[in-house]
């Protein structure tokens, strides 16, 4: 409380107020022995520096320097040490003594350390001042800023070039990510390839940066470089470091953003007899029933609200422990770290153990040792509902069970009621039996490095050894479900699960991994000469079994009964590969850089012959403000970094739709199956003509860019345009068309081109305000695809042509018909000129749609569709980024907004057809609708709607792709929002930690977008809408160190 | 010193490209390679094995095959509102509607005859044994081909591509319709003595074959004939289809002889096992013992290979899974053709002459003295399946005053305010998904094994595709187009006494009462939709007239009488006939769906290839 007041002295101090307002706080015996230190602080060249804060050492005792540059700070003692520090100069310590009075000078040397921050690259580092390609930078900072399960969610809205969609957010859910829309990039954590999933799942707190490598800065990993690379990096130790131990924990309460709500009973019945009258002119529905649910007070006529189910609080958890530091030969990095996740929908669990552990040491000058491991345990447990996806059930619950119908008979929870669907009710759930998966990884990685005695050569060999298991153990068990019948109390069995169902999947990958590499780094002078030479081998077998039975009881988990065995699946794949890696850097005067690299590489995936290639890249650079002209000019003061990039590679692409095998002749095993007198025998199939002419896609890019930083990096940023261009993309010579009566197809080849190009940016901005520092920061990405050109095309005429052809197209574009308006009477359907069901119209009422007739050939078909959006299954086009940080003494606050536009959703079943499956609807389509002024009485007049007028029976016109149905999606998120107290160092010290911070923070708390009138979240890409939408989450946290 | 550095450089480089080259050599887990397989008859009989599981075009006990019932006039679709439900409410057949190119099958039994010819791995008598088998299959594939296109490319080896300059002769044109019902019978006479397995259910023997060349020169004969008694017969000048009226005489014949080759031999019996005539005729489907009737199958096995038309189509009471029931439904139009025991036409009496309604103490009294095969084909009110009786009441009928008023709900098992019973627990319901929406369930093939209902189990139920009762009706069809009318009824009567008909229950044939026979003894069984097109009526029959009572779907509903005033008939039940109200629009067959049209990827492939008339 003291210090408190202490601080607040010192705020007054500078508006001339310190001599009353610390007589009246603090002992008078400080001030009597005081100190006021009066200055300027200046630049080398003399530039004058306001904003810059003067702090005395070990005290909250600051003030800031004047627009002029000028300062006075009173101190408590007659000697301290002052630290000055401004943004875009390196702190400086000045020591001052003195009685009452001191004026010092304080000049401040320019802070280059940005640009000395090491880049971690393909099989190496450098020097942000020295990179040449379009490589991005994420630090552990900014990665354990949000309380994220899963990396791919933490880097969202983050990096420019990065695309990132949340379709699927349950519990242990990453986000699709790519890099500038191109397809799943590499993943490699720690110099190991490796896959989406690895990555996701690693511990954020353990990653200590990640790169991504955007264009041919890529090409050194040759034939899976194509879609970009992204590097990750885990925490190390540092040599001569004091032990360090940090915690990292929070607990937050999850509920979904959005999700489509059902009808009421009250609707729900109401739209039945209506759609009966709509469709068939009669209802077994009459009014004094649907009067009678209207009302819903009347026993038997009662709703319920299925969505009572989702939770609004489900909760999640996290805690770290780590500890990193080291002596004089080794170090090491040590972390355990554990998240839980619930799922809104009870007995939905998701969990993570991570496991990293870091070592190095030295024998002798010369020889490093390392040991890496990465292991982690991940367990996602739910209930054991029919069907592949058990979240499939609890979502579609929430329109599937009918609002008429309640989860328990006679609602008593011993007897779980039978409903229209009991796989659905929410009630059957606890009887229903498990799912439960585990996925175990082990990555051990070990290293050593030599250094030759010739200065600046060493050389390094690393093995691998991967394990990665996944257990997936169902066991959906029997129940039944009840009717109750009231005259004679009882609870009737009267339906439920009589079909169980037993598997266990285990599935394992191994991998080794094999790498040597001679690495070469020398300053000669100016010159400034690098190189790396490697070789790598990698190989993975893959076994999966599967074991499947029908369990004679509930009560036995076991598997092991031979008459109970329903299925066995047993699946084995290899594959392998390896690559020469080489590259050669050259610098003069850190101002002309070149880098020149690549790699031979070699897949098993093609036919002997066709395995090799070569996958070479070149980049430039430019650092236009190291040269005297620039210095000289005086520009240097304003723009005080400029490097222009520019970056050609070549890579490859296995990922060309034809098995591992296609080259082989021969029979494909185990097709078919045909009981021949009495015996099972399995099939075998010819395999048609062999892919032997098929290799890698070729993918050139070309990236320039400039970085900047003006005002000492106050403002800085980067800016990067970039063009893929893929040929060989594969498919089949239709220039020769083979009679289809010889069944012979002819395989694809190497034929087709596409390219995607776009733009991309990325700024920052730091300052201070008084005590304030902030940073605020946006970034963007426009990237898209086009086709350029395909073999051959053929088109019958210019329509074909028009509608079908792909020649230098953009690629994504939805298709469909313009809607116009809505028939507003059954006269104007009777006299519309245009057919628009293709039933002269016989099939529409009031408020049904009406189509464009674009060829005005009185009919509307496939020849009226027009572009009418872009694709609503892939990344958008253009995605945006904004964050920000302020901090004010302990306090700091963060936020991140993430935004896309460009992308498009279709609407289909339970969203666009009413009584969808024979089930409820959202309330939307069932009250928006043109209807009957009195639903029973068809010759009532009709009322308008946003929807047409209710069917059981889809009515094929009404549902035809159109921009009735289609959306072009804009949103932007408040991603994050983060408010965090750092506890003063007096306190923290007392209580022996080092530091304390405190945290509370917020997901996904709003999104502006327009589709919120359909309940969905604009990431989701289910055209029924039935995504498990990301969560919107409250956390609470703290990070300690000691 | 230079040199040996780059020599050493250019060894380790080589060496290491090589151990590459061989690190990347890996082995594929599920191929097997053309030596693997020609080596080993076992291997050999697998790829038969894949053949034989491909020979169901229509799909037999899949949802598409079940569906094809609900394409004409026996079935009706009553599950899911989705997207089957287009079945009730298309405007017309589309052209390509049941279209069969299958030339990648054709390919691969060409392929087999290849490689079985010369591989030396097999004995000579398994080569003529695998020979004939694979020609076989061949012959039937042709069949399945020639009955929904016409005349098609004969395709009798397999082609090598090796460049554009090889597909000149590639392409072949249509035979004739004429010339290919002409090859399936000759192959079949050169292989039917070369074919073992004469006591298979399976695998072709020479009864199978025969069976095939009954079936194949019924149909050329009657297409000879009947087309050309159109008022504009269907054909095209090279004769692709259309076959010369003078053919027909000599068809017949060959079906005849070939039928007549089956009955002879004493092979085969009608199933007479149980002497409860309606559970004899529906175990005749579903009894995989000692069955005398069944000549060649689909077989399937628990566990193994199953189905699930049985957890698809079982009464909606009775199911045993979540999903799935009551996909289809006979219709009326079936139920109708039915005849009484006494010869009488199987009209159903619903109402007396004065339009009274008729009262019926139960529902299933209405269907008293009925053909028995009635039963064993379609569960009705109040019959029984797996011992259970189904509850099957679309209301009920409540006397007020002085007229009834029809009361119903939507509420499966509802009850009235009487405490009797609302709406049955198997519908019907008018608008509802997996309810039976004619007031029928199906129960040929249906399966009364527990289990059989679930998903996790199914059904292995055998799909026949051959059966004596079809060979004794193809004889008396060619018989009776022979004017050999005695021998024809001979046949007749054979069938209508294991029916349950007394012997000799017909003494007058007519083409009309052969087709009946037909249409009631082997519905749900993939015939109707063939034998209509053959006839050349399937456009009067599917006139897509609203309230035909051949094109639209009928349904019978019964109700449940509420009049305590009247002792004689509170309680009783009456019925309805009504078009099934999810049907909306009559079954509209077009002069272009007699013959299928030619995928447009191969009329574009091939320039010789002509269209199908209308098209």
């Amino acid at each position: 409380m003291r210090m408190f007041k202490y601080y607040k002295a010192f705020i007054r101090c500078k508006k001339g107020y310190l001599l009353a307002v610390v007589c009246f706080f603090c002992l008078p015996s400080v001030w009597a022995q005081g100190l006021l230190v009066k200055g300027k602080v200046t630049s080398e060249v003399g530039e004058l520096l306001p904003g810059a804060s003067v702090r005395e050492m070990g005290t909250g005792n600051t003030v800031y320097s004047d627009k002029n540059g000028f300062f006075s700070l009173a101190i408590p003692d007659e000697n301290a040490t002052l630290v000055v520090t401004s943004i875009g100069f390196l702190p400086q310590e000045v020591t001052v003594t003195g009685k009452n009075e001191v004026t010092i000078n304080v000049i401040l040397k320019p802070d280059m350390r940005e640009l000395e921050e090491v880049v971690v690259v393909g099989y190496g580092e450098q020097t942000r001042a020295s990179v040449t390609g379009s490589v991005a930078t994420v630090n552990s900072d900014d990665l354990t800023n949000i309380p994220a399960p899963t990396v791919s969610q933490a880097l969202i809205g983050k990096v420019a070039g990065i695309t990132t969609r949340v379709t699927d957010g349950r519990p242990g859910a990453a986000a699709n990510m790519q890099i500038r829309n191109l397809g799943n990039p590499l993943y490699v954590i720690d110099g190991v390839q490796s896959g989406a999933e690895q990555f996701n799942q690693l511990g954020v707190d353990d990653i200590e940066n990640i790169s991504i490598l955007k264009d041919a800065s890529a090409a050194i990993y040759g034939l899976r470089a194509a879609n970009g690379v992204v590097l990750v990096t885990t925490k190390k130790g540092a040599l001569n470091q004091e032990n360090k131990v940090n915690v990292n924990t929070y607990y937050g309460w999850q509920s979904l953003t959005r999700f489509p709500k059902g009808a009421s009973a009250a609707d729900f019945v109401r739209a039945n007899a209506e759609a009966d009258i709509n469709e068939h002119g009669a209802t077994v529905w009459t009014p004094e029933e649907v009067a009678k649910w209207q009302k819903g007070t009347e026993e038997g006529y009662q709703g319920f609200d299925w969505s009572t189910y989702q939770r609004k609080n489900a909760p999640q958890s996290y805690i770290n422990f780590s500890t990193n530091g080291g002596g004089q030969k080794t170090n090491y990095y040590l972390s355990l770290s554990r998240l839980s996740q619930d799922a809104v929908y009870e007995g939905y669990n998701f969990s993570r153990m991570n496991l990293q552990s870091n070592i190095e040491t030295r024998i002798g000058n010369r020889l490093k040792l390392g040991l890496r491991m990465n292991g982690k345990v991940e367990n996602e447990d739910t209930p054991g509902l029919p069907g592949a996806d058990d979240y499939w059930q609890a979502l579609f619950g929430q329109l599937r069970n009918l609002p008429t119908e309640r989860p328990y008979a006679n609602d008593n929870p011993l007897y779980p009621a039978t409903n229209n669907n009991f796989a659905t009710n929410y009630a059957t759930f606890e009887y229903s039996g498990y799912s439960d998966k585990q996925r175990r990884t082990l990555q051990t990685t070990f290293d050593l490095e030599y250094k030759f005695p010739i200065t600046g050569l060493a050389i390094t060999a690393m093995y691998t050894y991967f394990y990665n298991n996944f257990l997936h153990d169902i066991f959906e068990k029997t129940y039944s479900t009840y009717t109750y019948d009231k005259i004679n109390n009882m609870y009737d069995v009267s339906g439920g699960q009589q079909n169980p169902f037993r598997t266990r999947k285990n599935a394992y990958v191994t991998d080794n991994i094999y790498r040597s590499q001679l690495n070469y780094k020398r300053e000669f002078g100016r010159h400034n000469v690098s190189g790396v030479l490697g070789m790598e081998a990698q190989e993975r077998t893959f076994k999966d079994f599967l074991v499947r039975s029908r369990p004679a009881t509930n009560y036995i988990d076991l598997i092991d009964q031979f008459n109970e065995l329903q299925d066995v699946i047993d699946i084995i794949e290899e594959n392998a590969r390896a690559g020469i890696i080489f590259r050669g850097n050259y610098a003069y005067d850190g101002r002309y850089l070149l880098e020149v690299g690549g790699r031979y590489d070699g897949s098993w995936r093609f036919p002997p012959g066709h395995r090799w290639g070569l996958f070479p890249s070149l980049s430039l650079g430019w650092r236009i403000s190291g040269e005297s002209f620039w210095k000289n000019s005086g520009l240097s003061d304003l723009i005080t970094h400029f490097k222009l990039r520019a970056s050609y590679g070549e890579m490859g692409d296995e990922g060309v739709g034809v098995g591992p095998f296609a080259y082989v002749p021969g029979y494909n095993w185990g097709v078919g199956t045909a009981i021949l007198d009495g015996a099972l025998v399995t099939g075998t199939v010819s395999r048609g003509m062999p892919v032997t002419t098929l290799s890698w896609i070729n993918s050139a890019i070309t990236n320039i860019g400039f970085d900047f930083s003006l005002w000492r990096g106050k403002l800085s940023g980067s800016v990067d345009a970039f063009k893929r261009r893929r040929t060989g993309l594969p498919s089949s010579r239709y220039d020769v068309l083979i009679p289809t009566e010889v069944a012979l197809t002819l395989p694809p080849e190497n034929l087709n081109a596409d390219e995607s190009k776009g733009v991309e940016s990325e700024l920052r901005f730091r300052s201070t305000i008084g005590r304030v520092n902030y940073t605020i920061g946006g970034n963007a990405t426009l990237a898209r695809t086009r086709n350029l050109y395909s073999y051959k095309p053929r088109f019958g005429n210019s329509w074909q042509y028009y509608r079908n052809s792909a020649e230098d197209r953009w690629q994504g574009i939805a298709w469909g018909y313009e809607y116009i308006g809505q028939f507003q009477s059954e006269e104007e359907i009777k006299s519309y000129p245009v057919d628009i069901d293709g039933q002269h119209n016989t099939t529409l009422l009031p408020g049904d749609l009406i189509y464009r007739d674009f060829n005005n050939d009185g009919v509307i078909n496939d020849l009226d569709m027009r572009p009418m959006g872009y694709s609503d299954t892939s990344q958008p086009c253009l995605s945006y980024g904004f964050h920000g940080r302020v901090s004010y003494k302990g306090i700091d606050f963060a936020f991140s907004l993430a935004g896309a536009s460009l992308q498009s959703r279709g609407r289909a079943a339970e969203i666009k057809l009413p009584f969808h499956n024979d089930a409820n609807s959202p309330s939307y389509l069932f009250n928006d609708r043109w209807h009957r002024a009195d639903i029973f009485d068809v010759n009532s007049s009709w009322v308008s709607g946003k929807y047409p007028a209710l069917r059981k029976t889809p009515v094929p016109s009404n549902n035809l792709p159109s921009t009735f149905w289609y959306t072009n999606i804009s949103y932007l998120r408040l991603r994050n929002a983060q408010l965090g107290y750092t506890l003063p160092k007096e306190i923290t010290e007392k209580l022996r930690f080092s530091r304390i911070r405190l945290y509370i923070n917020a997901t996904n708390l709003f999104s502006i977008d327009n589709v919120r009138s359909l309940q969905v979240d604009p990431e989701t890409q289910r055209g029924n809408g039935l995504d498990y939408p990301t969560h919107r989450i409250i956390n609470v946290g703290a990070n300690v160190n000691f | 010193m230079r040199k040996l550095i780059n020599y050493i450089v250019q060894v380790v480089v080589l060496l290491s490209l090589l151990a590459c080259e061989k690190w990347l050599e890996r082995e594929p887990s599920e191929i097997l390679l053309d030596k693997e397989v020609w080596n080993d008859a076992k291997l050999a009989e697998s790829v038969l094995a894949n053949l034989y599981n491909r020979l169901d075009p229509q799909g037999g006990f899949t949802v598409a095959g079940f569906l094809a019932h609900t394409d004409v006039d026996e079935g009706m679709w009553s599950g899911g509102l989705g997207d089957n439900n287009n079945k009730n409410t298309r405007v017309n057949f589309p052209y390509n509607y049941r279209n069969y190119w299958s030339y990648d099958l054709v390919r691969d039994v060409n392929l087999f005859l290849e490689k079985v010819d010369a591989s030396n791995k097999f004995t000579a008598d398994e080569k003529v044994q695998l020979l004939a088998e694979g020609r076989f299959i061949r012959a039937y594939v042709y069949f399945l081909h020639v009955r929904a296109m016409g005349g098609i490319p004969l395709i009798l080896k397999t082609y090598i591509y090796n460049g554009p300059g090889d597909v000149e002769n590639m392409k072949v044109p249509r035979s004739t319709e004429a010339e290919v019902y002409e090859f399936i019978a000759k192959e079949i006479d050169e292989i039917k003595d070369k074919l073992e397995n004469a006591n298979s259910k399976t695998r072709a023997n020479k009864w199978i074959a025969l069976a095939l060349k009954s079936r194949a020169m019924l149909y050329a004969g009657s297409l000879a004939r009947y087309n050309n008694l159109m008022a504009s017969p269907i054909s095209t000048p090279g004769g692709e289809v259309g076959i010369p009226v003078d053919k027909a005489r000599v068809y017949y014949e060959e079906s005849l002889s070939a039928s007549r080759e089956i009955i002879e031999s004493g092979k085969y019996r009608l199933y007479n096992e149980n002497p409860d005539r309606s559970r004899n005729f529906y175990e005749l489907f579903t009894n995989k013992g000692a069955n005398p009737e069944v000549i060649w199958v689909h077989d399937f096995a628990v566990p193994g290979k199953n189905h699930t038309y049985t957890f698809e189509n079982i009464p909606r009471s009775m199911r045993e899974s979540a999903g799935g029931s009551s996909g289809l439904t006979p219709a009326l139009n079936l139920v109708e053709a039915f005849d009484y025991l006494d010869g009488n036409p199987g009209m159903l009496k619903v109402n007396d002459p004065d339009g009274e309604y008729i009262y019926y103490t139960n529902p299933e009294d209405i269907f008293a003295n009925k053909d028995p095969r009635l039963w064993g084909t379609v569960i009705y009110p109040g019959a029984t399946f797996s011992g259970k009786r189904v509850s099957m009441q679309a209301g009920v009928m409540e006397w007020v005053v002085d007229r009834y008023e029809r009361r119903q709900n939507n509420q499966l098992g509802s009850r009235f305010k009487d405490g009797g019973l609302l709406v049955g627990m198997d519908g019907p319901l008018p608008n509802a998904a997996n309810v039976t929406n004619t007031g029928f369930n199906i129960r040929k093939y249906l399966d009364s094994k527990a289990g059989a209902a679930q998903q996790g189990i199914g059904s292995d139920v055998w799909w026949i595709r051959f059966r004596y009762a079809e060979i004794i009706l193809n004889a008396a069809e060619a018989a009776f187009e022979l004017e050999q009318a005695e021998e024809a009824l001979n046949y007749i009567n054979q069938l209508r006494e294991r029916a349950g008909f007394g012997p000799n229950s017909l003494t007058v044939l007519t083409t009309e009462k052969i087709r009946q026979e037909r249409r009631v003894e082997l519905a749900f069984e993939e015939h109707r939709w063939w034998d209509l097109k053959r006839w050349r009526i399937a456009h009067e029959i599917f006139n897509g007239q609203d309230n035909s009572i051949t094109a639209e779907k009928w349904a019978l509903w019964p109700y449940r009488v509420v009049r305590p005033g009247d002792p004689d008939k509170h309680n009783k039940y009456v019925f309805e006939k009504r078009v099934a109200p999810r049907f909306t629009r009559p079954l509209f067959f077009r002069m272009g769906n007699y013959y299928a049209n030619i995928p447009q990827a191969a009329l574009n492939a091939n320039p010789l290839l002509v269209k199908n008339p209308f098209h």
